[in-house]
């Protein structure tokens, strides 16, 4: 038998068992390698280099740059933002979330970060309004995975870590539309959601004078996001340096303006964005070992150049990655799609002449419905957790938004230009 | 026990604020000075890895790393505790496979000499952080029952 089939084989028993992801990756590729090579000393020294990697080193800063917003109140100011530009229609909050998810997504990078705040922030007023355990924390799942696609994303690092000669930069500038519009269908999906169960009723009116107070108010937390996309936009910082401003901007505004962390809260903040950190990078190291007995064996490399060998035309492609990236989204996390599977289908990606930054936004957004669908779906478990309601009842009240957000997937295949557009326009 | 816990708790704020710095004198120094400091990469790639593998450590004694319960919970009380055995075996097998190797490389770095490009570290001053943390990792996953849902953190974890 060969070792690729052991690898998978072993991979799914023991992500059904529940050993952790990075574990279970690494205890396959283990196997495989001994398979292979006959010893265990390639594992050693892959996990150490596959962390030395300089596109990386954005990741920490970007996950600090998140704990430091939420923690100084920002959420509850875009809500309120958010809120005074919306006007008297049925499902406001719903419309509310969602737009809070798309600015929220350009201070974080992580879905289950953006999910976890949501949560703590939006979810009281949802179920306060009329929203039930599960509809509430379907659309808070469905808005966190909003994260993953608007920049900056770690999942795009991480696209540029797996694909080389892809700019992060770019994929950041990349993934503004589709996120935007990914936002507008949530949405959309909660306003008929609300219209059809009856929840939520029309209450208040757009004031010229509620909106400036609102956004005179949250305006310096949405200059993190302008200040990082702006500037990596303009080719002035790189993204690590990007994000190290975000850190700087959102300590000085925590610490100083909003006043609503003390030096107390940052040791806390430090150790959390550390063991996040870990998590990430421990599947990215596992990972790697995956992909080093995979590609090692050679098989399934071999499969995928046939495959493009012999396709037709870039749909086959795309149809084949959203298959393969939706299925192993329902069972593994983000990190190691992005690691294991992806690089796998860059080949006949290349073959096919499609373009990396277009592709690359399909996969991110293919990868964020995968947060939100059953059964393994971090963000449900995080929105259950954060909501004290039962996963069961999400379940029940998630398929509107995984079907809509599908809908976004094939508008992102069917116009190229809403993910290459904008990168073209970048100076230099 | 709480000492060392304590300790890495230091350990990782230290080493991120650490981290942030450099990066501040990174940014100033290229935008400020005109002058880019390639070494200061270099000190924040594999101080970063020393501290992200204590780190690792840390998120196993908090069952912070992700799982997927769902198949799990289907299944009946007794399969599920062999599952339950199953899974702490194959945790420590790995762990124990990472400090063994991780041993090897640190042997292999000191008797070759390598060093870093730019700082001229020893990289084993580096890799010497896998084995030890793996060790505690070990430790860890055989001293404390893992819970049922996997706890991510109260941020989620990934991404």
């Amino acid at each position: 038998m060969s070792a690729t089939l052991v690898v998978f084989a072993l991979l799914a028993f023991l992500i059904v068992i529940n050993v952790p992801v990075a574990i279970a990756l690494g205890a396959a590729a283990v196997v495989g390698g001994l398979m292979i090579e006959g010893n265990i000393g390639f594992v050693g020294s892959i996990l150490f280099s596959s962390l030395q990697k300089i596109e990386l080193l954005a990741i920490p800063f970007f996950i600090l740059a998140g704990n430091v917003f939420d923690k100084c109140g920002i959420m509850r100011r875009l809500f309120g933002l958010v809120d005074s530009l919306v006007g008297r229609v049925r499902g406001r909050t719903g419309i509310v979330t969602s737009g809070v998810s798309v600015l929220l997504g350009g201070l974080s990078g992580s879905g289950p970060a953006d999910t976890a705040a949501l949560g703590a922030t939006v979810g009281p007023i949802l179920r306060e309004r009329g929203y039930c355990g599960g509809s509430a924390g379907a659309l808070i799942s469905a808005g966190g995975a909003l994260g993953l696609v608007m920049p900056p994303s770690i999942a795009f690092i991480l696209y540029a870590v797996a694909v080389p000669g892809v700019s992060i930069g770019e994929m950041f500038v990349a993934g503004l539309i589709p996120g935007i519009l990914m936002g507008l269908l949530i949405a959309l999906c909660a306003w008929m959601i609300a219209h059809h169960k009856g929840f939520d009723r029309p209450e208040g009116h757009v004031t010229f004078r509620g909106v400036a107070t609102a956004f005179s108010r949250s305006i310096l937390g949405l200059g993190a996001p302008l200040v990082v996309v702006g500037g990596i936009y303009l080719g002035v910082f790189t993204p690590t340096e990007a994000a190290g401003i975000a850190v700087f901007y959102g300590l000085i505004v925590g610490l100083l303006v909003y006043r609503e962390i003390g030096l107390s809260d940052i040791a806390r903040i430090a150790r959390r964005t550390m063991i996040d950190t870990a998590v990430v990078f421990f599947i990215i190291a596992c990972a790697s070992l995956f992909s080093w007995v995979i590609t090692l064996d050679g098989q399934v490399i071999e499969w995928i150049m046939n495959f493009a060998v012999d396709v037709q035309g870039e749909w086959q492609v795309f149809l084949l990655a959203a298959i393969v990236l939706l299925v192993a989204g329902l069972f593994i996390d983000g990190a190691s799609i992005y690691l294991v599977i992806v690089p796998l289908l860059i080949p006949a990606v290349r073959i096919q002449g499609i373009d990396l930054t277009w592709f690359g936004v399909f996969v991110a957004v293919a990868v964020a419905i995968g947060q939100f669908t059953p059964p393994v779906g971090v963000n449900l478990f995080v929105a259950a957790r954060v909501l004290n309601t039962r996963i069961q009842d999400i379940l029940k009240s998630i398929l509107p938004f995984v079907l809509i957000s599908l809908l976004a997937l094939l508008l992102i295949y069917l116009f190229p230009g809403l993910s290459t557009w904008l990168p073209s326009t970048m100076p230099g | 026990m709480r000492r060392l816990v304590a300790a890495e708790y230091r350990c990782l704020e230290l080493a991120l604020i650490i981290l942030v710095l450099l990066n501040g004198v990174s940014i100033a120094s290229r935008y400020v000075f005109r002058h880019a400091l390639g070494e200061l990469f270099e000190i924040m790639i594999l101080g970063g890895i020393a501290a992200y593998w204590v780190a690792i450590a840390t998120a196993e004694r908090e069952k912070a790393h992700l799982g997927v319960d769902s198949f799990v919970m289907l299944l009946p009380r007794r399969i599920k505790g062999g599952a339950r055995l199953v899974r702490t075996a194959v945790v420590a097998a790995f762990y124990g496979v990472v400090v063994w190797s991780g041993i090897l490389l640190v042997l292999r770095q000191i008797s070759g000499g390598t060093t870093a490009g730019l700082i001229d570290v020893p990289l084993w001053a580096i890799a010497i952080f896998i084995p030890l943390s793996a060790s505690v990792a070990l430790w860890r996953c055989l001293v404390t029952q893992p819970r049922s849902v996997p706890d991510t953190g109260r941020d989620g974890g990934a991404i």
